[in-house]
């Protein structure tokens, strides 16, 4: 490791924070406190190695923006910045909205800073620069068209090597492992994964199986295409071939702050830290995360054990919450595997709207028969209309959300969210929803557009799913990716096209007119049409399964605007039905992760055992916090923690009434549950 | 960093593929050179397009930019960046490209694009701009901070250096102190405790003249003239010292702005008494601009069109040495262009490079088939007005002061003027012929292609008619002991095989020193030019013409009576009627002898003046160059019957140099554009 150039932070004062507050709109003492003794102020002064560990609702992003704010405003740096990464753009899309019209706020989202995901950083610093030094030119990372090629370079699978057929006998599942092989870690190794099967492959075994699928990979990659889970190997590689590139990194970025950084996983941390850490001449680092909070993308995923977060001899702690008042905190505690020193405490919650009073509670456990399922949410949404005024159900955020909420089978009622509400459609539920058919790019699209308000997304997304579409072709171009897809689109088709027309008249009909899309009517011309600009989009015909099956129509229900008919867009539930007083919005645990609700109704779900029934010691305040839990436990934990601190007012669990003995009642009752039967 | 190679396709006049522009540079300095219309601006402004400039100017894609034949609508320029500092590889490593050949040392590239989509907006084409990173173009576009760090410096032609100068808004003197660290220094003026300036009773212009004061000895503006003044003692001639003075001219912004504002209120000028010249405030606009970019944290690349401009002879050498002084010791990047022979002169030969025919050729120390030694050579020998090989587009290599000014001449007696199609005749002085001739002759013809200048290196053959050793006294007949003499310095025919293919050996040997590529060599038919000239074209009939033989004496007569001549103690025609008479009479008595014919024994006579009378050849050219030129004033002589006098070697010499017609000449095809 070469020496690197030195680096002196920015200092920060009481007046850098008080101008901070301001920026933000913030009451001046908002990071001091009323006394001075916030440990905000603190975290915020410090310019040192830290792991912060920040309760819900502490207003973590908020601090890490504010401080953000302050070191960019006091930078004076044009070559060198600071990095800023996190699992997903919310530190980005918090400074744009917040930041984004102040000069400060472009400063920070500009070079020489670079603010964004951990897999964004890997890319444009680690392996795009590997694969453009190597060759391989305008590498895409879409697992989609690469698996789909690397299926077809295994000839359909009918030169798959013996040893697969051995180890994987289910032939769907053979199938997604080979189009998820991705390599790993330092030695480029390969895994195959389906679900809960993963089948490393050691590049030093050198076996024929290794060698025939790394053959096949490295023919793909030669066509442009890599898998989204590559990225961190080719970081590596980049990495090993250029033995300045980390001390060249850490001169660029002399100051690193990672959020959310309880879930980083093990891969991740463990390129970070080769990147920022190792070796000596290691970079200021600042680490915001809650290690209570730690959830993955898939059930059963682990934690990172290199580097982990928090570092004890380090961490700094907030344990106040600015969202829940006390009896939230209290309940939800036991929830957490990593307690806060001197407990977690609450500060909120703030009113819902100006003319709001109503206080915290009553936090109400639903007991319900089996078949009585169906009853739960009128029985939540009659508790929301009771306790909140006509204002306060109007500005509220009212949710209901499970572990499980895919579809996964209908035994060990209840399973999964839909079963609470059969209408529930898992797939808009998705942070950043993948849609399955065309006709779920056009729902989202129109989602998303009416969310902000701008027809924007709704046209990049139905520009998706063209290009989605054209990438299917068997023989058409190359599709790329691009930022700007409704662009490209045009750019590759030709004016005078017919399909040029029909493009403009898709965009028209279903984001700016926003037309009824009905099953009828999208058989009956839509889909021809949609096709035909596929084709010339990709410059060759679509005529395969997987095509067939994206331009399928799979609702029940049309897409219209009309506000009846809605319900079935969003996953929102509207009750009472004909003249609706409050809106539910459903979905998974991992889709609220980070926000912040009026009321959240938590609902038993089943994975490998039911989810609430398995934490009914903590729930009845016997045990507390995690000691000699199991992984599963843990993972069920750190879940519902996350649940249980989305609230500012109302914590609702809906569980089956055979859950608990009689005797266990007052024993809810007395740690603060309100009981209510179904 | 430096820019190491730059690519150019599409552009002005610059083609696309086989035909695109691509040249490799060096570090630190590289001056372009070459005629005029080669393509030279075109450079300059591609890397202008490409980087950007610090003046923060923006250019406006004209039409005329694509190329006229081009069958895309595509600009593409690239630029390659290599040996990149640790600064360079922090500040630009999302754009870097590992080059896995050269131990994975990173590489940075800009790919510059402009694409006329055809569209029209707002009434105006519409043209796409992007620039990419990577060496294909591959890589993520520049962010527009980091493009900034890519900006190059730039200097104008013909600048307007004393506008630049001078005070108000963009002054580059304002720029060159705000760069300054020193100017932010310094204590605020404090409002709540006033300067006790009631007493004073300033008028209007008694408090300007206060600010003036103030101004003019805050420390950073002083040390800012400093500066200047420093880099200008390095400028100047010893004997002609200049120095600069700052004079001040002419609140709610931030402070930034209210610097500025107070900065743009000063001149930079001369001291001294009156106005300064164009010429001195070149320099000094120059010396500033050096100082900013010394300062600057992003590319070192500095563009300076034509530094030459308004500065005189002595000036420019001076110029060019702290150039390249400051290139040494500062690590940065020079790029000019030149017309002027003067600044190609004191440059290194490996620092230049010569644009013709929309191609460079470096002539760098392994591009060319010059050699290390020749390099050497070169070096010493190389000056002005041979420089002005540079800018020709036909180049005579000459040996001496008479083929110097010989040849023009006649070239443009028969219709083939020097100056009209652009050729340097270049005297050598005896020494280094051929090294000259190796500067246009490529080490690798197959990348570069061939320099398409057409090099004449004119030379004698050096072998005398049987008779003339005699004539001229070297022996005293056919049995004299000095023709066996092996320390014999002459040749004679009679040396070489009676069938002739020795000397035709002999020829070939000589042409082979500098011949190939576009270089040719010219080898006198005979002996040396005047005998040659004297002896004049074989006819079919075998019979020499002699036709300038008495021309040739008769200057050879008056450049011996030279000093009488100037002193007028002699009179011209009274010197030229009695050698007319000299010349009849050696006419008459000359017959065959030695197996020579009657002719060849004449023009040994003749050349008898130069070698054994040692009358000086230099003025007896000047004196036949006037003679020829006024017989054809006087129509006594035609072009035509000239011609047919020359011997051949001269007439295929100045012919092949002068390969195109004059006519194609004044009429040349589209060029670089003009500058705006």
């Amino acid at each position: 490791m070469s020496e690197i150039a030195s680096f002196n932070p920015p200092e920060i004062t009481d007046e850098d924070i008080r101008w901070a507050a301001r920026l933000l709109r913030l009451p001046e003492t908002a990071f001091h406190g009323e006394d001075g003794s916030d440990p905000r102020l603190s975290v915020l002064k410090c310019m040192g190695t830290i792991d912060v560990a920040a309760c819900p609702g502490s207003g973590k992003t908020t601090l890490l923006v504010a401080k953000l704010a302050i070191l960019a405003n006091k930078w004076k740096y044009r070559t060198r910045g600071i990095c800023v990464l996190s699992h997903t753009n919310a530190a980005r899309r918090e400074i744009e909205e917040r930041l984004g019209c102040t000069a400060v706020g472009r400063q920070l989202l500009s070079y020489p800073h670079y603010i964004g995901t951990i897999h964004g950083f890997v890319d444009g610093f680690l392996a795009l620069p590997w694969l453009r030094s190597n060759g391989y030119c305008g590498v895409q990372f879409n697992t989609d068209i690469a698996g789909a090629k690397l299926w077809k370079a295994s000839n359909y699978g009918r030169s798959l090597p013996s040893y697969i057929y051995r180890k994987v006998a289910d032939a769907e599942i053979r199938k997604t492992a080979i189009c998820h092989a991705h390599y790993v870690g330092e030695k480029q190794d390969l895994i195959l994964e389906s679900g809960n099967v993963r089948l490393p492959l050691k590049r030093q075994s050198a076996s024929e199986t290794f060698t025939t699928i790394d053959d096949w990979k490295q023919s793909v990659l030669q066509e442009g295409y890599a898998s989204y889970e590559d990225t961190f190997a080719f970081g590596h590689c980049a990495l090993s071939e250029y033995t300045e590139l980390s001390a060249i990194l850490r001169e660029r970025f002399p100051l690193l702050f990672i959020d959310e950084a309880q879930d980083n996983s093990e891969e991740q941390s463990k390129l970070l830290h080769r990147v920022f850490i190792d070796g000596g001449s290691s970079i200021l680092r600042q680490r915001f995360g809650d290690s209570n909070q730690a959830i993955f993308n898939f059930v059963g995923a682990k934690g990172a054990s290199t580097d982990a977060f928090p570092d004890p001899d380090i961490k700094k702690s907030i344990p106040s919450s600015h969202r829940f008042g006390s009896t939230i905190a209290e309940l939800a505690e036991p929830l957490g595997v990593d307690p806060h020193k001197g407990g977690l405490t609450g500060n909120g919650p703030r009113p819902i709207c100006p003319e709001s009073h109503t206080t915290e509670g009553p936090h109400t456990i639903f007991l319900f028969q089996g078949d009585k399922i169906d009853k739960v949410l009128p029985a939540y949404a009659d508790l929301l209309i009771e306790t909140f005024s006509e204002e306060e159900l109007k500005h509220g955020v009212f949710t209901a959300v499970g572990q499980v909420h895919k579809d996964t089978g209908d035994d060990h009622r209840p399973r999964h969210v839909g079963h609470y509400w059969p209408e529930y459609d898992s797939e808009l539920s998705k942070a950043n929803p993948q849609p399955q058919t065309f006709v779920q790019y056009v729902r989202a699209g129109r989602e998303q557009a009416e969310t902000i308000g701008e027809t924007y997304p709704g046209v990049e997304k139905i520009a998706q799913g063209i290009l989605r579409l054209a990438g299917m072709a068997a023989d058409g171009r190359a599709i790329r990716t691009r930022r700007r897809s409704h662009r490209y689109v045009l750019e590759l088709l030709e004016k005078e096209d017919e399909e040029f027309k029909l493009y403009h008249l898709l965009i028209s009909q279903m984001i700016i007119k926003r037309k009824t899309l009905t099953k009828r009517t999208w058989n009956a011309r839509w889909d021809e049409r949609v096709r035909k600009i596929g084709e010339k989009v990709a410059g060759a015909s679509i005529t395969n399964g997987d095509a067939d099956a994206f331009l399928e129509w799979r609702y029940r229900d049309s897409l219209d605007v009309d506000g009846h008919k809605k319900v079935h867009c969003d996953n929102i539930y509207h009750y009472p039905q004909d003249a609706p007083k409050v809106h539910i919005k459903f979905g998974s645990i991992h889709s609220v992760k980070g926000q912040t609700h009026t009321a959240t109704l938590v609902l038993e779900t089943f994975w490998h055992d039911h989810n609430l029934d398995s934490l009914k010691e903590w729930l009845v305040g016997t045990r507390c916090n995690g000691s000699n839990i199991g992984v599963r436990d843990t993972c069920r934990f750190k879940l519902h923690y996350v649940t249980m601190t989305r609230p500012t007012h109302l914590l609702c669990l809906a569980m089956k009434a055979n859950t608990f003995t009689d005797k266990e009642i007052p024993a809810l009752q007395e740690h603060g549950w309100k009981i209510k039967y179904v | 960093m430096y820019l190491s190679q730059l690519t150019i396709e599409n552009f002005r006049c610059f083609g696309e593929g086989s035909r695109r522009f691509k040249i490799e540079l060096e570090p630190g300095l590289t001056a372009l050179v070459g005629e005029n219309d080669s393509g030279k601006t075109a450079v300059i402004d591609a890397l202008r397009f490409a980087l950007g400039t610090s003046d923060q100017e923006w250019n406006r894609l004209e039409d005329s930019d694509f190329h006229a034949d081009a069958t895309s609508r595509e600009i593409r320029i690239v630029c390659k960046f290599d040996k990149l500092s640790p600064r360079d590889k922090r500040t630009f490593v999302e754009y870097l490209t590992y080059d896995t050949e050269s131990n994975n040392e990173p590489l940075l590239y800009v790919n510059w694009t402009a694409k006329d989509t055809g569209e029209i907006r707002r009434g105006r084409s519409y043209r796409r701009t992007e620039v990419h990173s990577g060496e294909k173009g591959d890589g993520p576009q520049f962010d527009t901070n980091a493009r900034d760090l890519l900006r190059a410096t730039y200097l104008r032609p013909l600048r307007d250096a004393e506008r630049a100068l001078s005070s108000g808004r963009g002054s580059r003197l304002a720029q060159v102190l705000q760069s300054s660290k020193m100017v932010k220094d310094g204590e605020e003026h404090d409002i709540t405790t006033p300067l006790d300036v009631s007493d004073h009773n300033l008028s209007i212009l008694g408090i300007a003249k206060l600010i003036d004061e103030l101004l003019r000895e805050q420390k950073a503006v002083k040390k800012a003239r400093e500066q200047v003044n420093t880099q200008l003692k390095e400028l100047a001639l010893s004997a002609d010292p200049i120095a600069s003075i700052i004079k001040i001219s002419g609140a709610d912004a931030p402070d930034d702005i209210r610097i500025r504002q107070m900065l743009e209120k000063l001149d930079l000028a001369l001291s001294g008494d009156g106005k300064p010249g164009l010429g001195s405030n070149n320099l000094l606009f120059m010396a500033c601009e050096l100082l900013l970019l010394a300062e600057e944290e992003g590319n070192q690349l500095l563009l300076i069109e034509e530094p030459e401009a308004h500065l005189h002879a002595q000036r420019q050498l001076r110029a060019m040495k702290f150039l390249q002084e400051q290139v040494r010791s500062k690590s940065v990047q020079v790029i000019i262009t030149t017309h002027s022979p003067n600044l190609a002169s004191a440059i290194d030969l490996n620092n230049i490079v010569m644009i013709h025919s929309k191609r460079a050729f470096s002539m760098a120390s392994g591009q060319t088939a010059l050699e290390l030694s020749d390099y050497r050579f070169l070096q010493r020998f190389l000056d002005v007005t041979k420089a002005n090989l540079f800018f020709a587009r036909g180049v005579m290599v000459v040996e001496g002061a008479a083929e110097n000014i010989l040849l023009p001449t006649l070239a443009r007696l028969i219709g083939r003027d020097f100056t009209g199609h652009g050729v340097s005749v270049i005297n050598v002085g005896g020494v280094g012929l051929r090294r000259y001739a190796r500067i246009f002759q490529r080490k690798d013809v197959d990348s570069d292609g061939e320099l398409d200048i057409p090099v004449a290196c004119v030379t004698d053959m050096d072998v005398m008619p049987d008779c003339a050793p005699v004539i001229l006294g070297l022996v005293s007949g056919d049995d004299d002991e000095k023709w066996t003499n092996p320390r014999r310095k002459w040749r004679a025919k009679r040396d070489f095989d009676e069938n002739a293919t020795g000397l035709e050996q002999h020829r070939s040997r000589i042409e082979a020193k500098a011949s190939g590529q576009e270089v040719k060599t010219f080898v006198s038919d005979k002996w040396t030019l005047e005998y040659d000239l004297a002896l004049g074209p074989k006819s079919q009939e075998g019979a020499f013409s002699v036709g300038l033989a008495e021309d040739v004496f008769v200057a050879a007569c008056l450049a011996a009576d030279d000093d009488a001549l100037n002193a007028g103690a002699k009179d011209l025609s009274e010197v030229e009627s009695s050698a007319l008479g000299e010349f009849a009479e050696l006419k008459k008595g000359a017959t065959a002898k030695d197996g020579c014919m009657a002719e060849e024994v004449i023009a040994s006579h003749v050349y008898a003046k130069f070698a054994k009378d040692r009358v000086s050849k230099p003025i007896a050219a000047q004196y036949l160059a006037e003679r020829l030129q006024k017989q054809l004033d006087d129509g006594k002589l035609t072009s035509e019957q000239l011609r047919n006098r020359l011997p051949v070697y001269l007439i295929q010499a100045i012919e092949y140099v002068t390969g195109s017609s004059l006519a194609e000449v004044e009429h040349p095809t589209q060029g670089e554009g003009t500058d705006e």
